[in-house]
């Protein structure tokens, strides 16, 4: 019962969540960092965590949902830094190639040690980054 | 284009189903006078087709078709407005958005709302909350089956299994239960029920209870069409959709996507392509349910058996007859230069999207071998940017197979599966554990080893291109799917006897029926009447008149009576054409869904030198493994993602 109410309150939030990731899809449209539901689902993440952290195995739940509200936060002030609208709403890989497409280095480096990301894991996420915006010399240099 | 199959070459000639639909569909529209807007659920605008086409709605004084939305209608000068839709709460309150907005702009519309297959009392609550009630007339639209091929039917239900299996709602178990006897009053009742699992048990009772409440009315067991009633739950066998379909029609399915009995694709050129795939075509006829391996040859063998007949024309002896028979072969080149380019446009995806590797991962899980080289090969495909829907298959698999994830990986993927594709996943995670599709690894293990040696699901040393091939697992190159083994020894002579301790290791309990005339079960103020099916079919008014308790069909007991006169002629006279009786029919129901090569294998069972029946397969919904999963991503999301692609 306890990961069933967890469960519809995080629907709850994704509903929010959906809603802020449509316009984060047609870049500019919307201010960047200027997310309204942005603290509401903040808050709402981190009593997702709290309720899946009661149920009985909700145990990875409750990490998942601390880590997204992370995420969510970093996202944020990414887009802040950068008066780009095209972070929140996208996944971590996404966020970090974003990184790289704009030729941030030092806030790739930021998301790989805050979100433990594998050395591995992370040299493939640079690399097709790179790739994509072919960008060679940085490829080489890598 | 869009060829319909013929539905009166299989083993039930499905043809009177779709006379069916569309006599009531045709009543349905005449309820409202005039010229109409037809707005149709985009769940049901696909397969419409196969009930009534275009050009006879337009007889109806359909002007315009639509698909369901909330802009106003009225900008059409149209004054009554027709919807055909499943019952659910969205639907109804888009309607009810729809019908407020049209009412603002012009007076005096009608509106008619038909439910498929039967209104629910939520969705005229909805009605009445919006107040919208009063100005609408609802009614029902009893379509259940669907043909999609000669042998093939489908409630198109997608999301029965995880509605089920997680939120514990039988809605659509009632719903085969009731098509089910919906098709008794048709064809005939079976005169021996078998299945296993979970669902097949609550539909199966369900099914009894139905027939019993009709009493005297109810099909008299043995003497229709159908045999025998083999229903399987997917619950049994989770696995095989999961697995990459390697015959011709699956593979298809899997890479090009097959839609209501149509695929789209590329030809190289980048012209765009789009027909129907059914058993109409003749080359698709023979080919679809070879191994896609065997296709290339086959299709080869054809263009050549072509030049050689073209080249034996040429001689100045040759008769008019045997000129004939070669331009009768010739109207064939048109559907192999089709499947030409259709192979090759499968044969691009093959490459484009690693299946091999897919394959052999697949291999070495279901052979239990090699777990951990597994795991990684997954995680790697997460990395080099594989769709979602392809991996959950893959780590379902891995937990299905080995009884849960192994712990020391199981917390890794799905993380990753979280960083790459998103966090709002850890939904899609919860409710694939909540199926027990995906789970860690907790000290027990899957009892998957002991099912596939008891089911014999792996065959050494079997070429896929052998045609015809030697065992049902060549459908996914040496796996067989558990839900053909099953129905092999169902429909043996001594049925699952001897076996039950091989079916003590899947979930739910196995059965057998064997029905006899439910009138002697009927109540006893009721005077017995000889329980033919020619006094049902008569229709007495004692009989019409008694309520239709519980059936589920809408329309009652008297729409019950008339689908028995329906059919009566063709139930009292069952030796008819292709169903002689030494084959005997039998009606395979998949609850929770098929894939293209499970229903491969069953034809290929059938087919076999002495083999005594004919398969005709009904199911809730013709699935691959992505269209399996989608069910469990939130629609919101699925949403997103079909938005972003």
């Amino acid at each position: 019962l306890e990961i069933r109410s967890a469960i519809r309150l995080e629907r709850g939030i994704s509903m929010p969540d959906a809603a802020a990731s449509s316009p984060a899809q047609a870049p500019g449209t919307r201010r960047a960092g200027a997310d309204t539901g942005s603290l509401q689902a903040l808050q709402c993440l981190s009593r997702a965590s709290d309720l899946f952290g009661q149920s009985k195995d909700g145990a990875w739940q409750a990490k998942a949902a601390a880590e997204w509200r992370t995420l969510r936060q970093v996202q944020g002030e990414l887009e802040t830094e950068k008066g780009q609208a095209v972070f929140l709403g996208t996944s971590l890989a996404a966020t970090v190639r974003k990184c790289i497409h704009l030729g941030d280095r030092r806030s790739a480096n930021k998301l790989r040690d805050k979100f433990h990301i594998s050395e591995r894991r992370f040299a493939w996420l640079v690399l097709n980054a790179l790739a994509e915006i072919k960008d060679w010399d940085g490829l080489e240099a890598f | 284009m869009a060829t319909l199959p013929n539905f009166e070459l299989g083993p039930l000639p499905l043809g009177l189903i779709r006379e069916e639909g569309r006599r009531q569909l045709l009543d349905a529209l005449d309820t409202r006078r005039g010229k109409k807007v037809l707005v149709l659920d985009p769940r049901i605008s696909g397969f419409l087709r196969f009930v009534a086409e275009v050009p006879l709605l337009r007889e109806h004084g359909v002007e315009q078709l639509v698909l369901l939305d909330t802009n106003s209608l009225a900008q059409n000068g149209i004054r009554s407005v027709v919807y055909l839709v499943r019952a659910t709460i969205d639907n109804a309150q888009t309607i009810s958005k729809q019908i407020r907005n049209t009412a603002r702009e012009a007076k005096g519309v009608e509106f008619g709302v038909f439910f498929l297959p039967a209104r629910s009392h939520v969705c005229e609550k909805v009605f009445a909350e919006e107040g919208v009630f009063g100005d609408i007339h609802i009614g029902d639209y009893p379509l259940n089956f669907i043909p999609f091929d000669s042998d093939i039917l489908s409630l198109e239900l997608p999301s029965s299994f995880k509605d089920v299996v997680v939120d514990g709602d039988k809605t659509s178990l009632h719903a085969v239960a009731s098509a089910l006897l919906q098709l008794q009053a048709m064809y005939g009742a079976p005169s021996l029920i078998r299945g296993k699992g979970p669902g097949a048990a609550v539909v199966k009772d369900m099914l009894v209870r139905m027939q019993q409440e009709l009493g005297s009315q109810a099909p008299v067991p043995g003497e229709g069409a159908i045999d025998t009633l083999l229903l399987l739950d997917r619950e049994l066998d989770p696995i095989t959709p999961l697995m990459t379909q390697l015959t011709y029609e699956g593979l298809v399915d899997e890479l090009l996507g097959i839609s209501n009995g149509t695929v789209q694709f590329d030809v190289n050129g980048g012209q765009r392509q789009k027909f129907a795939l059914n058993s109409s075509d003749q080359v698709f006829h023979e080919l679809r349910d070879l191994s896609f391996a065997a296709v290339g040859p086959e299709l080869g063998k054809r263009t050549k058996g072509l030049r050689t007949d073209y080249q034996g024309t040429k001689g100045p002896d040759r008769s008019i007859a045997e000129l004939k028979q070669f331009t009768s072969q010739l109207k064939s080149l048109p559907h192999i230069t089709r499947h030409i380019n259709m192979a090759e446009a499968v044969s691009t995806q093959m490459r484009r999207r690693s299946l091999r590797a897919r394959v052999h991962v697949e291999q070495l899980l279901v052979d239990g071998r090699d777990v951990e080289s597994c795991c990684e090969n997954i995680e790697e495909m997460m990395c080099s940017g594989m769709d979602l829907l392809t991996v959950l298959r893959l780590l379902c698999l891995v937990s299905l197979t080995q009884g849960g994830i192994p712990k020391r990986h199981c917390d890794g993927l799905r993380r990753e599966v979280l960083h790459t594709y998103g966090h709002e996943h850890v939904l899609t995670l919860a409710s694939l554990q909540a199926a027990g599709l995906l789970k860690r690894q907790e000290g027990a293990r899957s009892n998957f080893a002991a099912v596939r040696k008891a089911f014999r699901l792996l065959v050494e040393g079997l070429d896929d291109a052998v045609v015809p091939p030697l065992d049902a697992a060549y459908t996914y190159s040496g796996y067989c799917p558990l839900t053909a083994r099953l129905a092999e020894s169902a429909l043996r002579p001594q049925g699952w006897t001897g076996l039950e301790d091989a079916l003590r290791l899947l979930p739910g309990p196995h059965f057998e029926v064997k029905p006899t005339a439910y009138s002697q079960e009927a109540s006893p103020a009721e005077t017995p009447e000889p329980a033919t099916p020619a006094a049902a079919a008569s229709g007495s008014l004692g009989l019409l008149s008694r309520p239709g308790s519980g059936t589920g069909m809408g329309g009652g007991a008297g729409a019950f009576a008339n689908l028995m006169r329906l059919g009566s002629s063709f139930r009292e006279a069952p030796s008819t054409g292709a169903t002689s009786k030494q084959h005997k029919t039998v009606l395979v129901v998949f609850i929770g869904g098929v894939t293209f090569a499970e229903i491969a294998a069953l034809r290929w069972m059938a087919s076999r030198p002495g083999s005594n029946c004919n398969i005709v397969i009904a199911t809730t919904k013709l699935i691959n493994g992505n269209t399996f999963l989608s069910s469990f991503i939130d629609g919101n999301l699925r949403q997103g993602m079909a938005e972003s692609v």
